[in-house]
């Protein structure tokens, strides 16, 4: 390349032509992106003619990049701030996650707790219906014309009466507040019975439970005293999904798994074990870090490229069944492809910048305390409090400085993330980072999460280069044709 | 580039008259997890930067990590050269999408109350978009 | 090379680590490590000047 004589830069760059885009060499191609979301592969000496502005205008490749905005004197400028907003719109929209914790009190032992959990005999640990109370009066101050309220635990069934005092009231008060209001429950199902689950449909609350696999490797997980907590939650499962034949508007029952040490030599059998019991989808989600899973991650815990070998092996599992025309999703995945193949936010409070703490979600403890997510929860002190649902107003609870700093420190364009190719589809945890490193900010390539993420994500971009595999994703996101002018 | 080697580490001297200093730290910071690395300067006014390895690494590992990280100072001088042309049209666009979210003539009331809220946030994280790029038509506020 | 502010926010990181003394010597920022853990007594120079780069880029 000459070099003009003004210039100190190495590289010739067509500042007419060129827009912001990130890049990254992917398998002898470079991946670009841009802040629209948009991306595309191009080959090396595509990618040389791109920089220089010298693409002929009737190529394939620059009817791409135009489209996709990544051509700046041929840019849809209106285009490019639609798609912008779309993807920061739950910036002005509130906390819509409202995460209750009822008790901490568990009947099981799970390795990983992350809410470390109390005994089933423990004292001072559910929420009385003072703070209850107070609890559902500061949710329905958020300005989020969503509310979803989540309950959690400890095990959420032992202090049921509390979990019906706040739905009632959740009800009355949306009478008035006129919310698009969502509740769901977050249970191990070993202490449901025919009672709660009419209550449950009734008030047409989602179930959302653990099932980590095929039996051993479940229990190994999840150890319940007083009897095998996979028969304990795999009976239940299979009362709701009988109901749920029958009666097809009521809300599919969720389940989520954790993996352990134990598990990574299971990808096939814990995808099998979803398909056995009608789940269409399953989350594989790494331990969280927090929590027991932190203080033990000696010995269930594993390195990165070890999990990433595991996740690997299920998605190539899971994309196989789809390609024999079996449909069955892995939902951490499907979050991703929505942010790369869609414009608009699926607003995973995990995966955007800032993340959801404190603006997207708040959690509120039993005893009343308030906390920015519940990542900051799970670290089991108190650094990343708002307040005191008791004591404190919301407007205080959102104005304390704790949730400007978690919000400051989870901005991917404030980092070395605002050059990463992958910025636009990421995110990152204080509270991780902060548990992991005593640093919100955490930088460094070798970081856990992003580490995480990168691996992923290379597996998805890599797999959205063939066609079929491509079709299944368009599938998982209800897409019959991407929106994307992609050749 | 030049690169000097010496037991377990390797000195790669840059030329800052063809690579910022931008573009060396966004290859050191890429190199982190990988080596150890030590930036000087010398009289010429090179940029020196030390890898040293942080595995056993044969010799021709090291020539290779040195390999790559220049080819990390091009790919970060592509970075910066893409990042500062296209500096106005980012901001102007994220601008206008953030501010297109509120609704048309909302007055900015700024209460004393709410100026003394923003005291101490040194970064200018609370201060709000409508201020920033608040358009022509709306009213403006006044302070007291 | 090394920002002053990014040195600081090290010294301040690595408290736990070593004792940390600041001193300017010429063209260059010293930091004096006394007192080391002995855990990481090998590698605790190097891991320092790596923290104050990545620093550098937040």
């Amino acid at each position: 390349m000459k070099k003009s004589p003004e210039s100190t830069s190495l590289v010739h760059i067509n500042k007419e032509k060129v827009g912001f885009f990130r890049f990254k060499e992917l398998k002898g191609k470079y991946l670009v992106t841009n802040d629209s979301g948009c991306y595309l592969f191009l080959t090396k000496p595509e990618f040389k003619k791109f920089i220089q502005g010298k693409l002929d205008k009737k190529s394939s490749t620059y009817k791409n990049l135009q489209a996709n905005n990544f051509i700046k004197d041929d840019a849809d400028l209106g285009k490019s701030i639609e798609i912008c907003q779309q993807r920061n719109v739950f910036l002005f929209q509130g906390p819509s996650l409202h995460i209750v914790v009822v008790t901490l009190r568990c009947n099981y032992n799970c390795v990983y707790c992350q809410a470390s959990s109390r005994g089933i005999g423990a004292k001072g640990m559910d929420m009385d219906k003072k703070t209850a109370r107070a609890v559902v009066n500061t949710i329905f101050q958020s300005p989020s014309k969503d509310i979803t309220i989540e309950f959690q635990g400890g095990e959420p069934l032992l202090n049921w009466p509390i979990v019906r005092f706040i739905v009632e009231l959740a009800e009355q008060k949306n009478r008035k507040a006129k919310k698009n209001l969502f509740i769901s429950l977050v249970t191990n199902l070993s202490l449901m019975d025919g009672e709660k689950h009419a209550y449950l449909v009734k008030h047409s609350i989602s179930i959302c439970t653990s099932l980590d696999g095929p039996e051993s490797l479940h229990n190994a997980n999840r150890p319940f005293a007083e009897g095998d907590s996979y028969r304990a939650t795999t009976a239940w499962i299979k009362k709701i999904k009988a109901r749920e034949k029958k009666d097809s508007s009521l809300y599919k029952l969720g389940a989520l798994v954790t993996i352990s040490k134990y598990s990574l030599k299971y990808p096939k059998d814990i995808v099998d074990e979803y398909r056995k019991w009608g789940f269409y989808g399953v989350h594989l989600r790494p331990l969280s870090l927090l929590g027991l899973s932190g203080k033990f991650k000696n010995s269930i815990g594993y390195s990165v490229p070890d999990f990433l070998k595991f996740w690997e092996k299920a998605m190539d599992y899971i994309i196989g069944l789809n390609l024999k025309g079996k449909f069955f999703y892995e939902r951490g995945s499907a979050i991703m492809l929505r942010k790369i193949m869609g414009d608009l936010d699926p607003n995973f409070l995990d995966l955007r910048s800032p993340c959801g703490a404190g603006i997207g979600q708040i959690l509120y403890n039993y005893d009343g305390k308030v906390y920015t997510c519940d990542e900051g929860r799970m670290l089991g002190e108190d650094t990343f409090i708002l307040g005191n649902v008791l004591k404190h107003s919301y407007k205080e609870l959102v104005s304390h400085p704790n949730l400007r700093v978690v919000c400051q420190a989870s901005i991917l364009e404030n980092s070395a993330c605002d050059y990463c190719a992958y910025k636009p589809y990421c995110g990152v945890c204080p509270v991780l980072n902060y548990a992991l490193y005593g640093d919100l900010f955490a930088p460094g390539p070798d970081n856990y999460q992003c580490q995480l993420h990168m691996g992923m994500l290379d597996y998805l971009f890599d797999k959205l280069q063939n066609k079929k595999v491509r079709g299944v994703f368009e599938k998982w996101m209800g897409l019959k044709k991407s929106n994307r002018k992609i050749s | 580039m030049p690169a000097k080697k010496s037991v377990n580490q390797i000195r790669v001297v840059v030329n800052p008259k063809l690579y910022s200093l931008e573009a060396v730290y966004g290859a050191a910071y890429a190199f982190l997890d990988r080596a150890y690395i030590f930036l000087d300067q010398n009289s010429k006014k090179e940029i020196l930067v030390t890898l040293k390895q942080k595995e056993e690494l044969s010799k021709k590992e090291l020539d290779v990590m040195a390999g790559e990280f220049q080819n990390a100072l091009l790919s970060y001088s592509l970075r910066n050269e893409i990042s500062k042309n296209n500096r106005k049209i980012r901001e102007y666009i994220v601008g206008r999408a953030l501010i297109g979210v509120l609704p048309e003539n909302e007055e900015i009331d700024e209460s004393k109350e709410e100026i003394q809220e923003w005291k101490g946030d040194d970064l200018g994280i609370a201060v709000p978009w409508e201020k920033k790029f608040a358009k022509k038509t709306r009213t403006k506020t006044s302070r007291e | 090379m090394y920002p002053l502010k990014a040195i600081q926010k090290t010294m301040a990181a690595y408290r736990h680590l070593s004792t940390c003394v600041f001193s300017e010597k010429g063209r260059y920022y010293c930091v004096n490590m006394t007192r080391i853990h002995k855990d990481v007594e090998r590698v605790i120079v190097d891991e320092f000047c790596n923290y104050v780069l990545s620093l550098i880029k937040e």
